[in-house]
């Protein structure tokens, strides 16, 4: 019996300590539904209604391609300040994004101001040379 | 010294030698070690050891043959038998090896598993002629209370010796920053660990005791038990820690790893009946069996030994790990040698302990169990900025970062994710049928006159090593001179972390199958398609990958002939390609490709820079691409003065980058982080095809967009085949770039299950690391590289079935389907 004690306690504590070694899963039960849907999937088609694209905006603040959804979302809806300042804010996180200077630059066009919206054809031809659409507002702007 | 001590020395110095020959013949047995490391000549001493070895076996022979001396000479003497055996077949096998070179010419052969397990078997077999030679010493039981003690101060001894030469390497380390409570911590959660991992050991060698009691003679059986439990972790380890590391699994690989578990044993406890015996003329008492089993490191009963072989231990784990951290495969040479480090720790504090005899106490090693089971749990359970503050430390620490590897769990979808991304890693090229690829429909001549392409592909070059993308670089001026006269992509990536699968991607202009032979290349090479639609004349380098994927025709001209891909060297490739060029067809465009490993790690540490000539960036690198910036200036200016720069596309990337010492990394195996995944990418574009493109530059580049952009730029109009493949970075004026600023792109290690989606137009770079058994988050619009971030589990979850749903259609393109 003594025998069979010294033989068995360390290995049923081996057998525990094999068995607790390793940490716990540090992950993943189900995602939260809602926040998958915001997550830009390839190259399809984004949702398109306000407060969809708002949700997007609000659940990651970084998603700059739901921003300019967003913006042109806002210009559709006549709500020109809105858009500005999405695509205004859409420019804090890349600068460089030559479709919201444009899309900045035409908001900008629409209520009069001309040199600011060539400053930003002419931003957006900076880092996207040769861009048509940049190349139109700037000629846009020149010609108002 | 006594002849034991004299024959113990040289016993160990030929088990060396012989495990590293098979060690040798077993990395070119596994096509993905020949490839990545042997055909390559990555480390250039293995070339010196190949051609050294026969004659390192012949002088080892010798020294064997003069330890049997009075066996081989008296054959009444034990062991004559069995001493002349082995000395003859060795002195066969010494004469095959000098006549044949076998080392030079086994290749990617089944002779090099045969060869391996040959040197395993000459270890055991002198082994076994020893322990025919020289007598079993008198053995009596273990001492437990002895072991108990000697576990916890090994424990301490091990966690020292690592936690010494911490503060040495976190000067060295980049981007890690630790305060001295998180030290502290470090230190405490190593210990714990490694009490936890010695304390299990403890249990075994208690229960192998126990369990010997059964037996007629139990020290013996116990010795014998030990040393079994030793074979058996050294055979372990090789099969899930080495084997698995350079993708060698199944059979052969189990047989070899059981063949070096065996050797290992066999070698250990021929040296331990050694040194037993060059105890015994000073001090001819029994020995406990777990005294003989420590007997290798410390001798079998000199607690000064052992002592003196615990106070180096700090400086040989410092001297270990900084000898291989520069040149480490996934941290595993590390690992490796805190394997060793903490299996002499364990010998020589046994050997450093006092202990009475027959001590059989089974409560304080209970107590000591409770104590490290209950350490443990604690540490495992700290908050996460703690447990954050661990992961910083085994930066710095390899006994914790192996400690912390081994103990990464996932859940079962987790596993099962794994598993069909490992299903999807490194497929053999037989599964496969790979696609005929084309961009154009009916390929013929392009639409403008070519220009020259030269496109110089610099191995491992960082982006932020190039003064256009940090300004605190200052050792790139000409290739500042070339950007200012170029178009520089901000936000250029590789799709593979590695040369084996970035070079393919860049020549297919797209992803490919997870694979390190590119079967039936010529289908998909889009690039040499497009070359020879157009009359090029291919003035290249041929390295070891290309030699598989483009052919050597009468369109071909072979830059540096005879070098190895290693050799591979900007100045003295522009200097041929010059002289090169002046005598060219003039009626026809040249195109030049090289993969210059200037800037190598493996290299470029060859040439001794002082570590403060660059401040802020590492020496040896700067150092070399200082070299070759000078040369690619040279050459530009080359190019100006013979009139060709104004018709020339001139593109300077990289296949990755490379990691030098973020966070304790080095180079670039599996882990797929933000230095080595971004690249730079320079276009140089003749001004008349400048004219009528669009260029998004602040828009996700990768490397395998060049080839598309190359069609685009002679006129032709490319076939969109999709993410997975790449689109021109050249467009009309109004052609759309968007897809680049939202779409989500797979990237991939080249060498193992690490598989990652870079989206947001590369400002977000999320990494499954099915191979390390953590996911990752990386904002990589924070500094010069990024930083990692905590990711939310929605985004984790997303990524994973975007890497699936890609890798599904690269499967499905490529006729694959996997064996689960």
């Amino acid at each position: 019996m003594r025998r069979a004690i010294e033989i068995a306690w360390p290995l049923a504590i081996l057998l525990v300590f094999v068995a607790t070694f390793r940490r716990g899963p540090v992950d993943r039960d189900s995602p939260p539904a809602a926040a998958a849907s915001c997550v830009t999937t390839g190259e399809s088609a984004r949702p398109r209604s306000i407060g969809d694209l708002e949700s997007c905006v609000a659940l990651d603040a970084g998603d700059v391609e739901a921003m300019l959804a967003l913006a042109s979302a806002y210009e559709a809806a006549q709500r020109a300040d809105d858009a500005e300042r999405t695509v205004r804010r859409a420019l804090t996180i890349e600068p460089h994004d030559a479709r919201a200077h444009v899309a900045l630059g035409r908001l900008l066009l629409a209520r009069g101001d001309r040199d600011g919206a060539r400053a930003e054809g002419e931003s957006a031809l900076g880092w996207h040379v040769g861009s048509a659409a940049a190349l139109r507002l700037v000629a846009e702007a020149r010609a108002r | 010294m006594t002849r034991a001590a004299a024959t113990a020395a040289a016993r160990t110095a030929n088990a060396a030698f012989l495990l590293s020959i098979a060690a040798f013949a077993f990395l070119s047995y596994s096509p993905f070690a020949y490839a990545q490391f042997i055909k390559p000549n990555v480390v250039p001493d293995l070339n010196d050891f190949v051609v050294l070895s026969p004659w390192i076996f012949t002088i080892a022979l010798l020294v064997t043959t003069l330890t049997l001396l009075p066996q081989l000479r008296e054959s009444a003497a034990p062991g004559s038998a069995a001493a002349r055996a082995y000395a003859a077949t060795a002195a066969a096998i010494a004469l095959w090896a000098l006549w044949r070179r076998p080392l030079t010419t086994i290749g990617d052969s089944v002779a090099g598993f045969f060869i391996g397990l040959g040197a395993l078997a000459l270890v055991v077999a002198l082994a076994i002629v020893d322990h025919a030679v020289w007598p079993a010493p008198v053995l009596t039981a273990a001492d437990r209370g002895r072991a108990m003690r000697a576990t916890v101060f090994a424990a301490a001894a091990a966690c020292a010796a690592y936690a010494i030469g911490a503060p040495l390497r976190l000067q060295q380390a980049v981007g890690i920053e630790m305060s001295a409570a998180g030290f502290g911590l470090g230190v405490l959660g190593t210990f714990a660990g490694t009490l936890f991992v010695f304390t299990a050991i403890l249990l075994a060698l208690i229960a192998a005791t126990a369990i010997a009691g059964l037996a007629p003679h139990p020290p013996l059986v116990e010795y014998w038990m030990f040393t079994a439990l030793l074979a058996s972790a050294a055979a372990l380890v090789f099969y899930f820690l080495v084997s698995a590391a350079i993708a060698w699994t199944g059979r052969d690989a189990g047989i070899a790893s059981g063949a070096l578990g065996l050797a290992i044993g066999a070698g250990w406890s021929d040296v331990a009946r050694l040194r037993s015996h060059s105890a015994s003329r000073r001090q001819p008492s029994a020995i406990d069996s777990l005294s003989l089993s420590a007997a290798p490191v410390a001798g079998a009963v000199s607690r000064r030994s052992a002592a003196a072989v615990l106070a180096a231990l700090p400086f040989a784990a410092y001297a270990l790990t900084a000898a291989v951290s520069h040149l480490d495969w996934n941290f595993l040479l590390q690992k490796l040698g805190v394997l060793v480090v903490w299996l002499v720790a364990l010998a020589a504090t046994y050997g450093a302990t006092a202990g009475r005899r027959g001590d059989r106490r089974m409560l304080p090693a209970f107590v000591l169990s409770l104590l490290a089971f209950a350490l443990h749990q604690g540490v495992m359970r700290l908050p996460p900025t703690a447990d954050a503050q661990l992961d910083r430390y085994a930066a710095v620490d390899p006994s914790l970062r192996l400690l912390r590897d081994a103990q990464v769990k996932g859940s079962a979808d987790t596993a099962e994710y794994y598993a069909y991304l490992r299903s999807q890693t490194l497929v053999l090229p037989g599964k496969v049928r790979p696609p005929d690829v084309a961009f154009v429909d009916r390929l013929g001549p392009a639409r403008v006159r070519p220009p020259h392409i030269f496109l110089f592909i610099v191995d491992s070059l960082r982006r932020d090593y190039v003064s256009v993308y940090n300004p605190k670089v200052t050792f790139t001026p000409q290739i500042a001179r070339l950007a200012a006269d170029s178009f520089v992509f901000d936000r250029a990536f590789t799709r593979y972390a590695g040369t084996a699968l970035a070079v393919p991607s860049i020549w297919a202009g797209g992803l490919t199958i997870h694979t390190l032979e590119q079967y039936d290349f010529a289908r998909r090479n889009t690039l040499l398609k497009m070359l020879d639609a157009n009359r090029y004349v291919r003035m290249m380098d041929f390295d070891h990958l290309v030699e598989e994927l483009v052919p050597h025709d009468a369109n071909s001209l072979q830059l540096d002939r005879g070098k190895g891909t290693m050799d591979i060297d900007v100045c003295a490739t522009t200097t041929e390609l010059e002289e090169r060029l002046d005598g060219r067809d003039r009626a026809r465009p040249v195109f030049f490709y090289s993969l210059p490993q200037n800037v190598h790690i493996a290299v470029a540490t060859r040439v001794r820079v002082p570590a403060d000539r660059y401040p802020g960036f590492y020496a040896p690198i700067a150092a070399s691409l200082e070299r070759i910036d000078g040369c690619l200036g040279g050459f530009v200016d080359y190019l100006k003065a013979r009139g060709l720069y104004d018709d020339s596309v001139l593109i300077v990337t990289s296949d990755h980058g490379d990691s030098l010492g973020e966070e304790g990394r080095w180079g670039h195996a599996y882990f797929m982080v933000p230095e080595v995944m971004r690249i730079p990418l320079i276009v140089h574009l003749p001004p008349r095809l400048r004219e009528g493109v669009a260029v998004d530059r602040a828009a996700l580049a990768f490397s395998a967009d060049i080839v598309p952009s190359l069609y685009a730029l002679l006129g032709y109009d490319p076939i969109d085949r999709g993410r997975l493949y790449g689109r021109p970075l050249f467009t009309p004026p109004d052609g759309d770039s968007s897809w680049r600023w939202r779409g989500q792109f797979l990237v991939a290690s080249s060498y193992g299950a690490v598989y990652g989606i870079v989206r947001q137009n590369g400002r977000r770079l999320d990494v499954i690391d099915a191979v390390g058994g953590r996911d990752a988050a990386y904002d990589l619009s924070s500094g010069l590289l990024g930083r990692q971030v905590e990711e939310t589990r929605a985004m984790s979850d997303e990524s994973r079935r975007e890497v699936a749903r890609q890798l599904g259609e690269l499967a499905s393109v490529f006729h694959y389907h996997a064996d689960r």
